[in-house]
């Protein structure tokens, strides 16, 4: 998840400088930054799957995902930022039987995230609400039989997290809880949980790990698919000019962590000029 | 198991305006077990109140992603075989649990089964 991804990269990032802003916009900014323009790189591959059982089991599908992500972001106060992302993929899916690929635009993020730092506490509460607009194609505009120029959910949706983040010395961490509703042919509910760690390494470097678990409930409430998912992520940057980052993730080939959907495994590059 | 043969069904009839209940099942699916992309399922088609096939009806088939929330692009080609079978030729875009969505005669009568794709 997005989200999730850039929300630690700025967590990570936060105890060599200002302390405690994150996002849940692409373009996270800390407390001393006024704006960013950035550019993040993501490749994704998906062999197995949790069943409904929950099990993990061999897809009969191979899926390899290759997406960029443009992203900018400013902020006009101390407790208040907003970001946009545009992204763009292309998709390889094979089974024994056929092979397709597709891309394209995908959908559009707007953000605005709200802090309140305490510099009693030094921990930092925050709040977002994000939009996310049906500029990618949708299964219903989709041609291809194994979906891989599907690049969007094709309706509106809105999402939130409430989130709170503290550094404590070379130890910054946080705990989020999400939501995102949107909407497809049908209403679909996503809340997660999330987790991170971090620590500074050395002036300008950071490391960090995360946890996360994620449900996606159709409306009206039925079965849910599920995923947990853990990721590490190396941070470097200057203060002001620039920070870049290297991850990679994975849901967990654990049974009964998942439900119904892929398992993916997945990697990226980013950087943002800083002002 | 490469799909789940028990019949579900959807709705049950209260007036003549509303639709009638069906039992479909997954007679067979080429391939077996069945496996994101082209398949080629047949079902069996009975009225609930009687047991009697379907016959002689227009048939539209959904294939529906529950735990996505999303359907295919391609709506199904359905073709009857006779005796309360019909064939359906479509590509499941996805592993996981599909549920087949069974209309006849533009909502005479409605029912579902559920498939798990390899």
């Amino acid at each position: 998840m997005t989200w999730l991804l850039l929300a630690l990269t700025g967590q990570a990032r936060a105890s060599a400088c200002c302390v405690g802003s994150t996002s849940s916009t692409p373009a996270r900014l800390g407390r001393c930054e006024r704006a960013s323009a950035g550019l993040m790189v993501s490749g994704t591959q998906s062999q197995l799957r949790y069943d409904s059982q929950g099990r993990v089991v061999t897809s009969s599908m191979t899926s390899q995902e290759l997406s960029t992500l443009l992203f900018g972001g400013w902020r006009w106060s101390r407790w208040g930022q907003v970001g946009l992302s545009l992204p763009a993929q292309m998709a390889w899916r094979s089974t024994d039987l056929q092979a397709s690929q597709g891309g394209g635009l995908a959908d559009l993020h707007l953000g605005v995230v709200l802090e309140t730092p305490s510099e009693r506490t030094g921990a930092s509460p925050m709040m977002s609400l994000g939009f996310r607009l049906p500029t990618g194609r949708s299964w219903e505009q989709a041609s291809s039989p194994l979906g891989a120029d599907i690049t969007g959910r094709g309706g509106l949706g809105v999402s939130t997290a409430l989130g709170l983040e503290r550094s404590d010395g070379a130890w910054p961490w946080g705990l989020w809880a999400s939501a995102e509703l949107d909407r497809d042919h049908a209403w679909q509910l996503s809340p997660e949980i999330s987790a991170s760690l971090g620590r500074s390494l050395s002036p300008g470097w950071t490391a960090s790990t995360a946890l996360s678990h994620q449900r996606s409930f159709p409306l009206p409430l039925s079965s849910a698919a599920a995923r947990t998912r853990a990721s590490l992520q190396l941070v470097h940057g200057r203060q002001l000019r620039y920070r870049t980052w290297v991850s990679v993730g994975s849901d967990l080939p654990l049974g009964h962590l998942g439900r119904d959907r892929a398992l993916e495994h997945s990697a990226s590059l980013g950087y943002a000029r800083l002002f | 198991m490469a799909y789940i043969g028990s019949m579900f069904t959807l709705l049950l009839f209260a007036c003549s305006s509303e639709p009638a209940e069906l039992d479909v099942m997954l007679h067979t699916i080429d391939p077996d077990p069945p496996v994101a992309g082209d398949v080629v399922a047949t079902l069996h088609l009975s009225w609930a109140d009687d047991g009697e096939p379907v016959t002689d009806a227009e048939v539209h088939v959904t294939p529906w992603m529950t735990a996505h929330g999303h359907g295919i692009d391609t709506p199904p080609e359905v073709a009857e075989l006779g005796d309360g079978q019909y064939e359906a030729d479509f590509a499941f875009s996805m592993p996981g649990t599909w549920e087949l969505q069974v209309d006849v005669d533009d909502g005479a009568g409605q029912g579902s089964v559920e498939v798990e794709v390899e």
